[in-house]
């Protein structure tokens, strides 16, 4: 199987030519603020479907690696961070461009996005098939049980607003019952329409939520849409570090490595979340605190490390229990899925191949990413310079035919439109979008496994509570449903 | 409109969609003699949400009536995108790719340039040859055919 993989990925010159592609397309989307890594898999996806499956996968990899990186670019030059991920990047990379040093932030931006994730992929290469291994025993009670572990910590960690991410969290889950249901076949919430037998699409959710809303939006405010700000200018050798210095580091950049990882795993919270957590961390343990902030290199790798390690974690429970964690896994189990390959325990016998062709692409990606983001480095800086009152109606565009492609169908082309504006009322009212996307995927597969698990026990509930893992996952979830309650109740006191 | 307001409509618009959802639910037949059925598990779920909107309603009541920032949102650009993309959508199938595609970036682009920058040269140019390019990748290269519409491009 492994030598299938190589032969279609690091031996086809296509598909190494689409993970190039899906790199550089990725740190454009990632550096230039307003587009994101996220939109560029999403308005990707349909494509890929038409794609041989390998090739298909690579390109959105290529994606997914190459617009976490791209971040780092406008949040240093900019002080504006490119994609949510690079948030904590702009707090010392900021700075270091004020001191003159924007080089050399750039340049160990870059290297320690390639440590951070080099270290997530080999743990995703080690731990996955062993967790395949441990998921192969579990039955519908507990992937029931996961489903709602996952819900619940979603709707909770998302956003300020927790209460508002559980009841985006349950109207993603009412928008999956939508067609035929699970089981029993029965139709139901289709009114009358033939069209929604098949229930609604994640591909036209997700491009309707996270590329048309923002569009939207950015016509909203028009007035920005300039930007503000000027670029600094940067001047830089190599990696504008030296090995030695780097690698004196090595106690953050693990630590770093660890809080993405760790963070990548977890469903919901993803690479912004991870990025401010890492930052914190490497600050508290550090032995000079008091220097973060204005511009000292520790925390440019502390951000930039965690948000590349993400990506490797939150493949793990993608790939081992087909749970996506954050919106851009879920954009990549749509390309799987398309492509017949299931993913879940059986995913190493059924479609091995294609998953150690997953994690050749990821290193052929990270190594693509370090080499043409440095070496195109002011290619990637002009690109900043596109006015965004182009880019944005060329990206609708591109949303609509996305759509329209993912099943040929106009209805898809107006639901896109109505998510869309969903997602801006969304917005207004500050409900977070992500927990029901994440429902919409989870949905689904929560009622199946609970009916079939119920179907199995003859109706029999006690079967949740025995079966230890389950247990476990439930009693979790019911924790953090117990903790966000606390903490709404504390925040409104205060 | 201050969060308190927008709070109270997020709880009034998740409880009405609940209680629809519940309403539509209660008419899903028990088909499998097993089996909890379809209907109980949206059931659940918008039971679930009336409950929660009702939680965050009474929060949302309780809250302290914060002043409305003064938004600097620009009002005028925001509908004008909306109207667009819903013309620009609903006209795809009949007018066809092409032509839709030349009319609504034309219109977007002068929707959301600032006055001072707006070249009209430039955008209409953009605006014919950038929907040509997309039209010839899609349906040469990737052999995904587009829309054709009324005057069959």
């Amino acid at each position: 199987m492994v030598n299938e993989a190589i032969q279609m990925v690091l031996l086809n010159p296509v598909c190494l030519g689409l993970i190039f592609f899906g790199v550089v397309i990725g740190i454009i989307f990632g550096a230039v603020p307003g587009l994101s890594s996220t939109m560029a898999m999403i308005l990707f996806l349909p494509m890929s479907f038409g794609m041989e499956p390998m090739n298909g996968i690579s390109l959105l990899i290529g994606l997914y690696l190459g617009g976490i990186s791209g971040g780092l670019i406008s949040a240093i030059l900019l002080k504006i961070p490119g994609t949510a991920s690079s948030i904590a990047t702009v707090f010392d990379g900021g700075p270091m461009a004020d001191k003159g040093k924007a080089g050399e932030a750039l340049g160990v931006g870059i290297l320690t996005s390639f440590v951070g994730g080099l270290i997530s992929i080999f743990a995703l290469m080690f731990i996955s098939p062993y967790l395949a291994k441990v998921t192969l025993a579990f039955t519908s009670a507990e992937y029931f049980s996961i489903a709602v572990f996952a819900l619940t910590i979603i709707s909770s960690l998302s956003g300020n607003s927790l209460i508002n991410g559980i009841l985006a969290g349950l109207f993603g889950i009412t928008l999956s019952m939508v067609g035929i249901a699970p089981v029993d076949g029965a139709i139901r919430f289709t009114f009358g329409q033939s069209k929604l037998y098949g229930g609604f699409d994640s591909v036209v959710i997700l491009i309707g939520l996270y590329a048309v809303t923002d569009i939207i939006m950015s016509g909203f405010g028009r007035k920005h849409i300039l930007g503000t700000g000027t670029k600094y200018k940067y001047s830089m050798r190599g990696y504008g570090i030296g090995v030695k210095e780097y690698l004196s580091h090595w106690r953050n950049i693990i630590q770093s490595a660890l809080v993405g990882l760790g963070i990548g795993i977890l469903p919901g919270i993803g690479g912004s979340t991870a990025s401010l957590l890492s930052y914190t961390a490497a600050k508290e343990t550090s032995k000079y605190p008091e220097k973060f902030g204005t511009g000292i290199v520790d925390g440019v790798i502390a951000s930039e490390t965690a948000n590349n390690a993400v990506i490797g974690g939150s493949l793990i429970p993608l790939i081992t229990m087909g749970i996506p964690g954050n919106v851009a896994t879920a954009v990549f189990l749509g390309g799987l899925t398309i492509h017949g390959i299931s993913p879940g325990p059986l995913v190493f016998q059924k479609s091995g191949e294609y998953i150690y062709g997953i994690f050749i692409a990821l290193l052929v990606a990270n190594v693509f990413m370090i080499i043409c983001e440095r070496a195109g480095l002011r290619f990637f800086v002009k690109m900043l310079d596109i006015p965004k009152y182009i880019l944005l109606p060329i990206v609708m565009v591109c949303c609509v035919i996305g759509a329209y492609c993912s099943n040929f169908s106009i209805f898809d082309v107006w639901y896109v439109a109505v998510f869309g504006l969903i997602g801006l009322l969304f917005k207004v009212l500050k409900v977070p979008a992500t927990p029901m996307i994440i429902g919409f995927i989870l949905g689904s597969m929560t009622e199946e496994n609970l009916r079939q698990a119920l179907m199995q026990t003859g109706g029999d509930w006690s079967i949740f509570v025995t079966r230890p893992i389950s247990l476990i996952f439930l009693i979790v979830a019911v924790l953090s449903v117990a903790m966000t309650i606390r903490k709404q109740l504390k925040k409104n006191k205060a | 409109m201050t969060d308190k307001k927008k709070n109270i409509l997020t709880s009034i618009l998740f409880l009405a969609f609940g209680a629809f959802v519940f309403y539509e639910a209660s008419a899903i037949p028990l088909v499998m003699k097993n089996d909890v059925g379809s209907a109980f598990f949206p059931k659940v779920i918008s039971g679930a949400m009336m409950v929660v909107a009702v939680i965050r309603l009474v929060m949302a009541l309780r809250e302290k009536e914060g002043e409305a920032k003064a938004s600097d949102s620009d009002l005028k650009g925001g509908w004008e995108t909306i109207l667009l993309l819903c013309v620009y959508v609903l006209a795809f199938q009949p007018v066809g790719f092409i032509l839709d595609t030349i009319v609504f970036l034309f219109l977007e682009m002068l929707v959301l340039t600032p006055k001072e920058k707006r070249s009209l040269p430039l955008l209409g140019g953009l605006s014919i040859v950038v929907p040509l390019i997309i039209y010839t990748l899609f349906v040469y290269v990737i052999n995904t055919p587009l829309p054709k519409g009324l005057f069959g491009f």
